[in-house]
């Protein structure tokens, strides 16, 4: 199963991610989260847009493989929770224009910063999440797989919901929020759900603004 | 012993369970209800810690409570005698929701729990922990430090915004604390507020817009210069004098005055769904600078009152987890370590082993990575 997920996120999907006990505090890590390609330029605005329906400026975040974290990003420690940032490192960094900070906004978003457009934000920076396969094995696999497809260990990671939404509870929500958006696969432990393969579905949206 | 831990009433509502020491569970009750930073009273999230941990309410030896109801009480009554007669209106509003759930929490807790189920009040015991002291409770003692420095900056508690603390086995000490109203986490709110984001949960959204801004731009430094020289004093240990004639939340239903912002900054409150503007991005840059520089002479402080290699952070202002990456950066502290919970509902856990450690004087054995199981208690 990791290999298909891999090989389905490597193709530009986006996929809902639904393992085991979900986390306390406001960050998904890798058991309610949305996934998706870091390499990919369009991802950014893709999941912004279609999936979580919120402001096009905000940044995401990697999960990346706690051994592999050091060749994309300046580490100096772990951070499993997703609460340190640090810069992409300036190999991974594709030049910017001499006018960039004069750019318009959008403009600025636009440019790709990296080979990782996805997670890198303005300034070069990423919120980063260790994923150590000792304390989340199912993802840490799945990176792996990720890893062993495109030879990077490392994958866009944002909390299951959309926008005003608390992040999903149960298998309920999680489906629920899964064919409410353009999310095009969902997974719940063992179990795949293909966007295509499902029948009628009336969109009921109605996000609160946060 | 089996010991619960509940946060209630303030922004997101939680519950944990701990069994001599160890969590068991804990749980956000936003995510049973479906509502963003549900406050109620976290009926769901309890029923799911008991189920995880197979106890019924009668089994517990304690119920710790995040906060301490009568300090709000008196910071409440305090502000607004002292802010008198500016806060009347604002005091008339306030008063009811106090009067009945925080000032008699207790009563309102015993209540809430008959919605979980039936219990024998006698059989019980009900502590109710210092907020702050919950905050650095959740950072210290699941973390793998035999002791370490605790920071926790918040908006506000009781009287204490942000404290400074040493750890050692099951003791915390509390060495310094900044008081009411000047906080840095009700700085940053109002930053939130004037730049067209909700308090309280759009703090993480100007940290993100304050890469926006321009780094060089002679505009960033004048903003930076009018919040230093107007809005915020900031001494040498990190603790900061707010000037109230700028700020609203004490007496009034607002964060600021939005007048005396719109002269000192040139351009008025952005509306929420305004498109943002390049200005707009630099005073987020610039708040966010200015942040970044308070919590590192905070920092620095709490490594001169405590000598200690490592660092516990805790309190809503730890979720700014740029301000992290540079504490880091300055290699004040060897290690690091930070509640994933940070905010309010880290202090169900907090309180439940506060209650575990202070009251009850437990033994403590530090685990690696940490005693959190990654972030990973829930459902």
């Amino acid at each position: 199963m990791y290999a298909k997920v891999a090989d389905w996120l490597a193709d530009g999907n986006v996929v809902g991610w639904f393992q085991g006990r979900m986390e306390f505090g406001p960050r998904a890590l890798g058991n309610r989260s949305i996934l998706g390609d870091p390499r990919n330029p369009d991802m950014q605005n893709k999941l912004n847009l279609k999936i979580k329906y919120r402001e096009s400026f905000r940044p995401f975040a990697p999960s990346v493989l706690a051994e592999d974290a050091h060749e994309y990003f300046e580490v100096k420690s772990d951070s499993p929770y997703m609460l340190l940032v640090q810069e992409v490192r300036k190999s991974h960094r594709k030049e910017l224009p001499k006018n960039y900070h004069k750019l318009p906004l959008r403009e600025k978003l636009a440019f790709e910063r990296s080979e990782f457009p996805a997670i890198t934000h303005i300034d070069f920076s990423a919120r980063i999440q260790t994923v150590h396969p000792e304390t989340n094995e199912r993802y840490w696999e799945l990176l792996n797989a990720f890893k062993e497809k495109t030879g990077v260990g490392m994958v866009v990671n944002t909390s299951f919901n959309v926008r005003g939404e608390p992040i999903v509870c149960t298998p309920e929500d999680a489906y629920r929020c899964f064919m409410n958006t353009e999310m095009d696969y969902l997974v719940i432990g063992d179990f795949v759900f293909r966007k295509s393969a499902q029948g009628e579905w009336e969109k009921k949206l109605t996000f609160e603004k946060d | 012993m089996t010991i619960l831990g509940i946060s209630a009433f303030y922004h997101d509502s939680a519950a944990c369970i701990i069994r001599d020491g160890e969590i068991i569970a804990a749980a956000q009750e936003e995510r049973f209800t479906r509502k963003k930073h549900d406050e109620s009273f976290p009926v769901q999230a309890t029923q799911f810690c008991l189920d995880a941990a197979g106890v019924t309410l009668d089994e517990l030896e304690v119920i710790a409570f995040y906060d301490k109801p009568l300090l709000k009480f008196e910071r409440l009554l305090e502000t607004y005698l002292s802010f008198a007669p500016r806060g009347v209106k604002s005091f008339f509003t306030a008063m009811p929701v106090w009067l009945k759930e925080k000032m008699f929490m207790k009563r309102e807790m015993y209540e809430a729990l008959k919605r979980v189920g039936e219990y024998d009040r006698e059989k019980v015991k009900f502590l109710f922990p210092e907020h702050h002291l919950s905050h650095a409770a959740s950072a210290f003692y699941p973390s793998p430090f035999e002791e370490s420095a605790i920071l926790t900056i918040d908006g506000v508690g009781e009287w204490a915004t942000a404290s400074i603390c040493s750890g050692k086995g099951t003791d915390i000490t509390i060495h310094r604390e900044l008081k009411f109203p000047h906080s840095l986490g009700l700085l940053y709110s109002a930053f939130t507020y004037y730049l067209g984001f909700r308090v309280n949960s759009g703090e993480y959204k100007l940290m993100g817009l304050a890469p926006y801004g321009d780094p060089n731009s002679p505009l960033l430094k004048e903003y930076i210069e009018k919040i230093k020289t107007e809005l915020v004093e900031i001494r040498d240990d990190g603790s900061i004098y707010l000037n109230q004639d700028y700020f609203d939340y004490a007496t009034g239903l607002k964060m600021v005055r939005e007048k005396k912002w719109e002269d000192l900054f040139g351009f008025p409150k952005r509306e929420e769904e305004n498109e943002l503007q390049q200005h707009e991005a630099d005073l987020a840059l610039a708040i966010q600078k200015v942040t970044e520089e308070i919590v590192v002479k905070m920092a620095k402080d709490a490594k001169d009152l405590t000598n200690s290699e490592n660092l516990c952070l805790a309190g809503g202002v730890a979720l700014n987890c740029v301000a992290n990456g540079v504490i880091q950066n300055e290699g004040i502290f060897e290690e690091i370590y930070i509640q994933p919970a940070a905010g309010d509902a880290g202090g169900a856990v907090g309180a439940a082993l506060a209650a575990h450690y202070l009251y009850f004087e437990k033994q403590r054995l530090p685990q690696k990575p940490d005693s959190m199981k990654r972030g990973l208690p829930g459902t």
